[in-house]
Parts: structure tokens; C-alpha cells; sequence
């Protein structure tokens, strides 16, 4: 009796184990299931914000030559070839290219793949057409990817759909990795007892996972190698199969798997391990390359091509091999296919190497709108206003440039460091940069490196001479020595070749970068004109009330340079600097466009004329060395500047479509022996030379006006006469005296007539001086040979 | 008295010229009246005309910078794609479209940077966007640009909007001038 109470004592024991058992099991099973369906169907990835250079736009007349054109194409991985059949590819013939262009969905609009036959004539596209109508008559080849903003556990992937996926590829996966994937439900099991054997027995160690068990294993798991952890990847597995069909399993997988490594972050999924690898798009990858990333999947770093060519090619070799074993090859593709070399690129260009600069700046603009986290993992698509050709030359351009210099006295300049920016002043659209001679390592100079400007400010003080209406470009203005009290100290500023000039026109003092003459205009408006008037142009760093400002002693970045410049190179209008032009989601919904933002910060009058001036240091000023490389065509503008003792060279300049700043110096802030004019002006015009430039064309107002005006007295002159000088003046400003030379040319049109009804005054007219002063410039033609004139002279009283 | 009356001749005569159209091409004037031997300006200056036998007429090689007139511009005018954009932007604003209107207009203006046409449909956008200073500084731009009145009408209109949403009587006032003045 006892002991039939203490069997059903057991019996219930047992049974409340079981069922206990089973209870635990379930929950387990559930918490499980709730892992495995809230990743797989949540966001399962978290992808990098893509960052691109703009688009090239190809229409009719764009000033595109056939050279950038081949260029940005194989920026873009396009393979010259003797048909246009596949994406990717392009044909030469003669002035013409035949391309075939792979798309591209830029969110808010999709550029479709098509073929486009460019012909080129006179440096320019002379004429597009394309198999795709477009309502606008430009094509965009795709942007550039140029990097990424990368997550805090370093992962990065390019998210691929299954149906983009070329079958080769997948029939190499099934028949090396999962031979039986469409058939088994996650788990295999003669593959499961065939790798316990053979670690049992200490056998060649197997993985014998599915393809759905490596997915979990990455996915959901630590790389530990515990029983527990197999028990959970097989439950696992069968709870994916379960939920999902084999097609979205396929895709997790491709899209998740580990690939490689790019210096501090990791290769995923094979969209971006074939930009890595080779370059390309996936689909355009041949069967040899794809079967090498196949194989990739059982080792990375081992069949690393760079490090382990040949054990590379050879696990590429087996992949194939069980292609053709699966019947996936005949013997004939076999053959073609394992005769290919490995083909990859030369240097990775993916990541953190390419245009590192440009996109540090994207990146801090981002961060100052984004959150993170958003940045990081939600897939964002940023398009950017870079150039990469005109990078890529300017870049070049700049290192050739600054190590050219540094040789020539490499005891001081070894260390040469530098910056240069380009952008469109037209609509503050950032071109290129770059921060550094070396490679990236995070201070970027373009930005961060804020060092006194030295002459660049002058174009400040004389601004307020010309808003004054007081100055003319031939106003004498007076360089001589001066003292000034400031602070309860002296300071006594002196020219860069010491010594005085005199009296010198307005124009030369500018041109030739006079301090004396500088700071004696600037004292005239004082210390807080010059200061508004930075502000007012973009300068954010903090700057000091002392006069030595007027000759540039105040930190600045590059790129608060730029903006002043900016303000000049438009004729008087600020266009905050951009380097993005729009951010999209992954689901492709346009979360930013950064439009068109502009404000006047100069009368359009007093900034053409400035323009002169800034013409002028080209023509015949400090900058004049520019016009040894560039076309005098160019009417270029700009200023050089040098710091106390040569520790900074410094030049900003614009054409009519290109503004560019370049500063050098040494990080340790030590002397460098290069003036703006002997360092950085030939690094600008360098950097000028490699971008097709337009000339300087900005809008002569009503209010100016064009005279030859005489330096000595501030009378009007005429061409020949001594001291004269063809200067825009304000119109009210035109003087209503000439000098004895240049009467002639100002006719007196007395004309008496008793009849006064006929000479009455028109109401829009005032009482300028063509009223009574009739300007010959105007009437006569430049070769008057063929025509005759009056001659006659006269005298003015006062 | 004479010269008082001199003077008084000398000025009329000045004010006939205020309404003689400019010439086109130079012209040898009448040789004044030896009456007027010294004219007075509103300046204070007097000119005193050289009316001798000696003057005479010859040819001279006079080269004469030239007197910038009507500048060119980078407007698009050469490019077709240009003119597209601009089409495109004006039906995607008529539909009220403005994000497409304003993007055409961007796209445009990176083509012809100096169109003031791509100035004024960003600044029409930026009224309708409620973003009335930048629509001002906009059309201000394309102004800055513009050839014909009709165009800078358009743009003074934008102003005068963008005027009136920041309740700013100066800028209105300076808009309704202008206006007239087309």
C-alpha cells in the first residue's frame, strides 16, 4: 500500500515536473519567438547615413568636357568597353560616348537606367540624347558614395532586395554554404550530426549550420560556442522558418552577413562588400567575382585578396567547383570562370580614404541638426554639394603645390601644413576641401585651424572709404608712419617692406597692400565700422577691439574667410556656405532640401566698385602673379595676406564661378618665410587652374559710373592723360571739374535757344553732370579713325 | 548788368540741354555766340568755351573706353535644359506645388546663376512658404539681375508681399514707389 502511494506520489512528482517543464519550456519558447519576430520584423539593421557628392547633370551646353566626363565615370566604377549592353558600361566613339547608366533613386526623384549617347564639341556637351524621355532634358549619372556616418559598434552595410540579387550568386551560396536550403525547416540535421561527429572524434572541426542558423548566429547571438547557445540557435532557426518563407530568410542573410573588414569597421552583406571588393554595383559583378564573395563567408580576414591573394583565389576556385558540381556550371563556364583573376581593386575606396575633409564637414553640419542615433542607423541618404573631379584636381593640385614649396626649403617647411576651400559664391554651394597635406586624422584645417589673417581684412576699411562717399579708387591716401594709443599701449604699425609710400591713390594702397595707408582709413571709421561689418559678413569667432584688427590680427578659420569673400565675390550678397543639399530617409521621403538662402549685407554699388579695388591687387597688386597661369580674361579679385613674421600665408580670390581660400602655415605656429603672395597665391592659382572658370561679371548698378579720373586733383581726366585712372565712382560722386587734358573730351553743349518751351527740363533728370557736361565716352566708338570730332578746349573757374 | 544777363543766358541754355535727346553720334555743336564767353554753372563752375578761329575739324585716333552699357549675363539663355526647369517650376507653382517649384528653381539656378527669373520663383515660393525675409532678399537678388521692367515688376511685387507679411511700412513704400516708377 505504501509503496503503491509512494509510486503515485512519483507518478504525480513526475507528471507536475513535466508539465513544469513543459510550462518553463513554452514560456522560454515564447520569449523566444517574441526575440526572434520583433528583430526580424522590426528595424533589423542599424545602416550608416550614406553620404554622396552631387550628381553629374547631363544636358545640352553644360560645361562638361569629354576628359571629366570619362573621369567622373570611372570615379563612378563605369568600365570602358566595345558595347553598352550592361549597366556600367561605356563606349567611346570619336566626340561621342554611349553610356549605359545604372539609375539611381535620389528619394524625391529616380533617375532610370538607361543608355545615353554624349557628344562632346567645344569643351561642352554639344548634345544628349537618351533611350528615357525626360521632362527636363538633363540626365543625372549617380552620385558618388563618399562615405558614411558610422555607428558606434562600427558595422556597415548597403541593404540589397532579393530580387537585385544576380542568381549566380545565390546558386554559389546554396551550393556551398546550405545545399539543402530549400528543403530542410532551419535546422539540419544530418549536417548537425556529421560536425558532432567529427568534433567528437577530433575530426576537421565543421560548422554543419544552415544558412538560417549562420543567420541566427549573427543576428541574434554571441560568437560564443557553448551548448547552450546551439540548443538556442537551433530553436531559433526553427522559429524563423516557421514565421517567415525561405526568399526573406535569403535576403536577412545576404544583407547581414560579415565580409570583411575596412580599417575600423565591418563589411556586411554583399551590396556593400561588391563596392568594397570591386567597385562595382552587385549586378554587375561576373560569376567569378561573386563566387569570391561567396567564399568570403567562411573566412574574411583569411581570404582577405589583399593580404592572401592566392589562398583567395583558391577558396573562389571551390566555390566555383561546387557550382559545377550542382550542375549550377557546365564544364565550359567552369573553365572561362576559373581563369578570370580575382580582379578586385587596388586600394579599398570605400569609408573614411575618400575626400575625408569635405565630408568632416558635412558630418558637423549634420550633428548640429540630427540626433546620432538618427545619423547611425536609420539608413539616411545625404546628397552633398561636393565635386569630386574638381576635388580631386584641387586636392592634387594642392599637395603637388605645398610639397613643391616645402622642397624648396625643407629644413623650415618640412611640416608645411594647409587648407584650401572652393565653393560657388552664386549660391555658397561648397565645391571642395581639404584640411591637411597628409592623410585625414581629424583636425581639418579648413575649419579648425583659426590663425591671424593678416592683409585679408583690408578690403574691409576700404569698403567703408568707398560707402562714405567720400573716396574714390584714386583718392589720395596717405602711407606714412603713425602712432596710435590704444589700451593705455602704443602701437606703432609699420609696411611689410617697412618704410612709407606718401601719398599714394586709394587703389595702390590696396593693391599693393600698404599697412600705414590701410590703418590710417581704417582709424577714420574706427574699430567697431570694421567690426559690424565682419559680423555682418559671417565671422563668428570673437573679434578684438584693438586697431591692429585693421591689419588682420584676429584668428580665423578658413572657412569664416570664405564667407567674408563671399560677400564680395556676389556684389554684395551673403550666401551662408553649404556643403548638403538634401537628406533623405530610407524610404526615400525628402526630410531636408537646404534651399536657397541670401541676404544683402553690402549697397550692390559700393561692392562693384569695391570689385575694382579687389581687381586691381590681380592686375597689377599683390596677386599679380596669378595672370602667369590664369587668362587675364578673367577680371579675377582678390587679396593676399601675411602674418608677423611670415607665420601665415594667406590668399582669397574668386573668379565669376569659383571663390577659393587657401591658407599655409605650421601647426607649431613657427615662422615659414612664405608671404600670401610667395606661399599661398601660388597655391590658389594652382588650385584656380585645374577648375574651368568663368570671368568676374557682377552687376554695374545705375548708380556707378566709369571715368578716367585724375589721381593728383580727383578731376575728371581722359585715356592718355597723365595721372588718369579708369575707376568706377559712384554717380554722385562724379566730379564736376576736369583737368586741362581731359576737357577735351567733355564737350560743352551750350546750346542757346531763345525759345524756352523747347528746353524744358525733362522731370526725371536731376542736375548730374551730364546735363551739362556731355561725356564723350559714351557717343564716340573705340576707333573713331574713320570719324571726325571737334577739337576744342577751354577752362574751368572755380 | 551784361553779365548778369550773360549768366542768365548761359543757364537757359543749359536747361535746353537737359531736354535734347543724346546724340547719337558725335556732332560738332554751334560754336557759341561770342555773347556767351563765360557760362556758370549750379556749382559754381564756369566754363569758358574756346570759340576761336583755330578750332577746326580733322581726324584723330581717340580710342575711348567703352562705357558699359547692357551687360550679358549668365542667365541660361543658351541652354535649353535651363528654360525646362524654369517651365517646370512655374507649372509646379501655379499647381501650388512649391516644394517641386522650388526645386526646379534651385536646379535652374545652379545652371544660370545670374537668371533673375530662377530669383523670382524662389522668392514667390518663400512668400507661400511664409518665409517673407528671405523672399525679399531673394527678389532683391534678382534684381540685382533683372533686364526688363516687366521682370523686375514681378520682383517688386514679391518685395511689396514679402514687405507686407513683415509689416515693414519702409520696404512697402519703397515697393509701391518702384512700381509706379515701371
Amino acid at each position: 500500500m505504501k509503496s503503491e502511494r509512494g509510486i503515485g506520489l512519483l507518478a504525480l512528482i513526475f507528471s507536475i515536473l513535466v508539465i513544469g517543464a513543459f510550462l518553463a519550456f513554452s514560456i522560454y519558447l515564447i520569449r523566444m519567438d517574441n526575440i526572434v519576430r520583433n528583430k526580424f520584423e522590426g528595424q533589423r539593421w542599424d545602416i550608416p547615413a550614406k553620404v554622396f557628392a552631387r550628381p553629374l547633370e547631363i544636358y545640352t551646353n553644360a560645361p562638361v568636357n569629354q576628359t571629366d566626363f570619362t573621369q567622373e565615370l570611372k570615379l563612378l566604377g563605369y568600365k570602358g568597353s566595345d558595347s553598352y549592353t550592361k549597366s556600367g558600361s561605356y563606349v567611346t566613339s570619336g566626340d561621342a560616348l554611349y553610356v549605359h547608366t545604372r539609375g539611381f533613386d535620389f528619394g524625391d526623384s529616380a533617375e532610370p537606367e538607361q543608355v545615353l549617347k554624349v557628344t562632346f564639341n567645344n569643351n561642352q556637351i554639344a548634345e544628349v540624347s537618351a533611350t528615357k524621355p525626360s521632362s527636363t532634358g538633363i540626365a543625372r549619372l549617380e552620385p558618388l558614395l563618399i562615405g558614411g556616418i558610422y555607428p558606434q559598434h562600427n558595422e556597415d552595410r548597403m541593404l540589397i532586395k532579393l530580387a537585385k540579387v544576380p542568381k549566380p550568386l545565390i546558386e554559389a551560396l546554396i551550393a556551398t554554404e546550405d545545399r539543402n536550403f530549400y528543403h530542410h525547416h532551419g535546422v539540419s540535421v544530418r549536417g548537425t550530426a556529421r560536425a558532432l561527429v567529427s568534433n567528437i572524434t577530433g575530426g576537421k572541426r565543421q560548422g554543419g549550420s544552415t544558412l538560417t542558423q549562420q543567420l541566427v548566429k549573427n543576428f541574434y547571438l554571441s560568437p560564443e560556442r557553448t551548448l547552450k547557445r546551439k540548443v538556442n540557435e537551433a530553436l531559433m532557426a526553427l522559429l524563423i522558418e516557421l514565421h517567415y518563407d525561405k526568399d526573406e530568410i535569403l535576403e536577412a542573410y545576404l544583407n547581414e552577413v560579415n565580409l570583411g573588414q575596412n580599417g575600423s569597421y565591418s563589411i556586411n552583406g554583399y551590396g556593400l562588400a561588391s563596392q568594397f571588393y570591386f567597385g562595382l554595383p552587385l549586378r554587375e559583378l561576373n560569376i567569378a567575382q561573386q563566387a569570391y564573395l561567396v567564399g568570403l563567408v567562411q573566412g574574411p580576414t583569411l581570404f582577405n585578396p589583399w593580404k592572401n591573394p592566392e589562398g583567395a583565389k583558391k577558396r573562389r576556385d571551390i566555390v566555383l567547383h561546387n557550382m559545377l558540381v550542382m550542375g549550377y556550371l557546365t564544364q565550359e563556364q567552369f573553365e572561362q570562370e576559373v581563369a578570370r583573376p580575382l580582379n578586385v581593386i587596388a586600394k579599398p575606396t570605400l569609408g573614411p580614404a575618400r575626400f575625408p575633409d569635405f565630408l568632416d564637414i558635412v558630418r558637423r553640419q549634420l550633428r548640429t541638426e540630427y540626433q546620432e542615433g538618427d545619423l547611425t542607423n536609420q539608413g539616411l541618404r545625404i546628397f552633398t554639394t561636393l565635386d569630386p573631379i574638381a576635388q580631386t584636381k584641387v586636392q592634387e593640385a594642392f599637395k603637388t603645390s605645398v610639397s613643391g614649396l616645402a622642397n624648396a626649403n625643407p629644413k623650415r617647411l618640412k611640416d608645411l601644413q594647409g587648407a584650401v576651400l572652393i565653393s560657388h559664391p552664386e549660391n555658397g554651394e561648397l565645391v571642395a576641401a581639404v584640411g591637411s597635406t597628409q592623410d585625414f586624422t581629424g583636425f581639418n584645417r579648413a575649419l579648425d585651424a583659426k590663425r591671424q589673417v593678416g592683409s585679408l581684412l583690408k578690403p574691409v576699411i576700404y569698403l567703408s572709404a568707398i560707402e562714405s562717399g567720400r573716396y574714390t579708387w584714386a583718392s589720395p591716401i596717405e602711407d606714412s608712419a603713425l602712432n596710435i594709443a590704444s589700451g593705455g599701449k602704443s602701437w606703432t604699425p609699420k609696411n611689410y617692406s617697412g618704410g612709407e609710400h606718401g601719398v599714394v591713390p586709394m587703389a595702390e594702397a590696396l593693391a599693393n597692400s600698404y599697412n600705414l595707408a590701410a590703418v590710417r582709413l581704417g582709424q577714420e571709421f574706427g574699430v567697431s565700422t570694421f567690426s559690424n561689418h565682419l559680423k555682418k559678413f559671417g565671422v563668428t569667432s570673437d573679434i578684438p577691439t584693438y586697431p591692429s584688427i585693421f591689419l588682420g590680427a584676429v584668428d580665423m578659420s578658413p572657412m569664416e574667410v570664405m564667407s567674408i569673400y563671399s560677400n564680395f565675390a556676389t556684389g554684395g550678397f551673403k550666401y551662408p556656405i553649404k556643403s548638403i543639399r538634401s537628406v533623405v530617409d530610407s524610404n526615400g521621403r525628402l526630410l531636408d532640401r537646404y534651399g536657397l538662402t541670401v541676404q544683402q549685407t553690402i549697397d550692390p554699388s559700393a561692392a562693384y566698385i569695391l570689385n575694382y579695388g579687389l581687381q586691381q591687387v590681380m592686375s597689377s597688386g599683390t596677386g599679380r602673379s596669378a595672370y602667369n597661369a590664369l587668362s587675364g580674361d578673367l577680371k579675377l579679385a582678390g587679396k593676399s595676406g601675411t602674418t608677423n613674421d611670415t607665420r601665415d600665408s594667406w590668399f582669397a580670390g574668386y573668379s565669376g564661378n569659383y571663390l577659393s581660400v587657401v591658407w599655409l602655415g605650421l601647426d607649431d605656429n613657427k615662422v615659414t618665410g612664405l608671404t600670401g603672395s610667395s606661399g599661398a597665391l601660388p597655391v590658389w592659382t594652382n588650385v584656380m587652374k585645374q577648375l574651368r572658370q568663368k570671368p568676374v561679371n557682377l552687376r554695374q548698378t545705375e548708380n556707378v559710373q566709369w571715368h578716367w579720373i585724375d589721381r593728383a586733383t580727383g578731376h575728371l581726366s581722359a585715356q592718355g592723360c597723365e595721372g588718369a585712372m579708369y575707376i568706377p565712382i559712384l554717380r554722385n560722386n562724379v566730379p564736376r571739374q576736369a583737368t586741362g587734358c581731359g576737357l577735351p573730351y567733355y564737350q560743352v553743349e551750350p546750346v542757346y535757344n531763345s525759345d524756352t518751351e523747347n528746353n524744358q527740363a525733362e522731370p526725371e533728370q536731376n542736375d548730374s553732370i551730364e546735363n551739362y557736361i556731355r561725356e564723350s565716352e559714351t557717343e564716340m566708338p573705340r576707333d573713331s579713325s574713320n570719324n571726325s570730332q571737334v577739337i576744342s578746349s577751354g577752362s574751368y573757374d572755380n | 548788368m551784361y553779365k548778369l544777363a550773360v549768366i542768365g543766358l548761359g543757364l537757359i541754355g543749359l536747361v535746353g540741354c537737359q531736354s535734347l535727346p543724346t546724340p547719337e553720334t558725335n556732332k560738332a555743336e554751334p560754336t557759341p555766340s561770342s555773347e556767351k564767353k563765360e557760362i556758370k554753372t549750379p556749382s559754381g563752375v564756369v566754363i569758358t568755351p574756346y570759340d576761336r578761329e583755330e578750332i577746326q575739324r580733322k581726324k584723330m585716333q581717340v580710342v575711348i573706353p567703352e562705357q558699359r552699357s547692357r551687360q550679358q549675363f549668365d542667365d541660361g539663355r543658351k541652354l535649353p535644359a535651363f528654360k525646362k526647369l524654369m517651365q517646370k517650376s512655374q507649372l509646379a507653382y501655379k499647381q501650388g506645388q512649391w516644394n517641386q517649384a522650388e526645386a526646379a528653381a534651385l536646379q535652374a539656378q545652379r545652371l544660370a546663376p545670374q537668371a533673375a527669373e530662377t530669383y523670382l520663383y524662389l522668392a514667390l515660393v518663400a512668400n507661400k512658404k511664409n518665409k517673407p525675409a528671405n523672399a525679399e532678399a531673394l527678389a532683391q537678388r534678382g534684381l540685382s539681375y533683372a533686364q526688363s521692367n516687366a521682370m523686375k515688376k514681378q520682383l517688386w511685387l514679391a518685395i511689396l508681399k514679402a514687405a507686407q507679411q513683415q509689416k515693414d511700412p519702409k520696404t512697402i513704400q519703397q515697393a509701391q514707389t518702384a512700381l509706379k516708377g515701371l
